[in-house]
């Protein structure tokens, strides 16, 4: 049993979710099913079906907070994803690009692809190997710190995840470590597989897949107990 | 209650209201409201946001299921979740037994 008062109620819901940045029809159908037992509730305590709504959606709280709510505990943690892919991709990309094509992967709980506008933004990137070389030899030359070059650009992502994840996965606990599961690169595309262990005991496989031409990809999924 | 007051104690409450078995989300708020008296009577939309951060943090596992021809999304403990509950449910009683003592001055 629905009311059109009810379905008016979702629709603002998904609205108000979708402003946020969430797309799940799981809150929605969750939310429907809540209301309708408390409507429920209500009839058998002998009120009106309209007092009975009315009840309903007081005690469920305005759409607009509940998708503040949602978006306060999870799409905060999204938004930090996107900027550490852009983090990402830079990092990795300050060795010379691959003539790749990227290609879309599957959608999973913690999946993000990007194409990013400018797929050379990294202008030291695009320079040949001896032009680069040049270019750290003159910096060293001038006396500035040259050791974010002549680290391994896997080793640099390592180092920028462990700091990452000190400061941002709250909810789970610090990242206490972080181990190559598998080097998925090849001649077309630049990854791992990672497993990232926190320090509340959760554990995630970290996928990260980029491309030549700009393409980032994060999977991440719980890992196996 | 104050909200903000419930809200740092929000996980243990959901935690235990799930303790017994598999429980949906309007039921999780009646057994909030029943078992407290009433007195946490909180926004039944703030539990939701809570419940799917317990679910992604591996302490509660959920599905759909099907009651008495209703589809309802239940939620249960998974063996983090209990240990979790367990160590929760112990700093509670300190925490409790503590503040009691200070507020009720010596014996």
């Amino acid at each position: 049993m629905t009311s059109v008062r009810l379905e008016a109620y979702l629709s603002r819901l998904e609205q108000e979710l979708q402003k946020q940045g969430i797309v799940d029809t799981r809150i929605v159908d969750e939310v429907r099913e809540h209301l309708l037992d408390a409507v429920a509730a209500g009839l058998r305590r002998g009120l009106s079906g309209d007092a009975a709504e009315h009840e309903a959606f007081v005690r469920f709280g305005p759409p607009e907070m509940v998708a503040a709510g949602f978006s306060t505990e999870r799409h905060r943690m999204l938004k930090r994803l996107v900027i550490v892919l852009s983090k990402i991709r830079e990092l990795l990309r300050a060795t010379s690009p691959h003539p790749a094509h990227y290609h879309d992967v599957r959608l999973s709980r913690y999946h993000f692809a990007l194409r990013l506008k400018r797929p050379y933004r990294n202008r030291f990137g695009r320079r040949s190997v001896a032009e680069q070389k040049q270019i750290i030899a003159q910096m060293r030359e001038h006396g500035e710190d040259v050791s974010g070059f002549e680290t391994d650009s896997r080793e640099r992502l390592v180092r920028f995840l462990e700091e990452f994840g000190r400061r941002t996965f709250g909810s789970i606990g610090i990242l206490e470590s972080l181990t190559l599961l598998e080097d998925t690169s090849d001649s077309t595309k630049r990854g791992g597989r990672y497993l990232a262990a926190f320090g509340g005991g959760s554990k995630m496989i970290w996928t990260v897949v980029l491309s030549a031409d700009g393409g980032v990809s994060f999977d991440g999924t719980s890992a196996p107990a | 209650m104050n909200a903000e007051a419930l809200k740092g104690h929000l996980d243990l409450l959901l935690l235990a209201a799930v303790q017994p078995g598999p429980t949906h989300g309007y039921a999780i708020a009646e057994i909030l409201r029943v078992r407290s008296g009433g007195t946490f009577d909180l926004a039944e939309g703030t539990l939701y946001p809570a419940l799917h951060r317990l679910e992604r943090a591996g302490l509660l596992s959920s599905r759909w299921s099907e009651v008495n021809g209703r589809r309802r999304r239940v939620y249960q403990l998974t063996r983090k979740g209990q240990h979790a509950l367990a160590k929760r449910h112990v700093e509670w009683h300190d925490f409790a037994r503590a503040v009691h003592a200070v507020v009720e001055g010596p014996a």
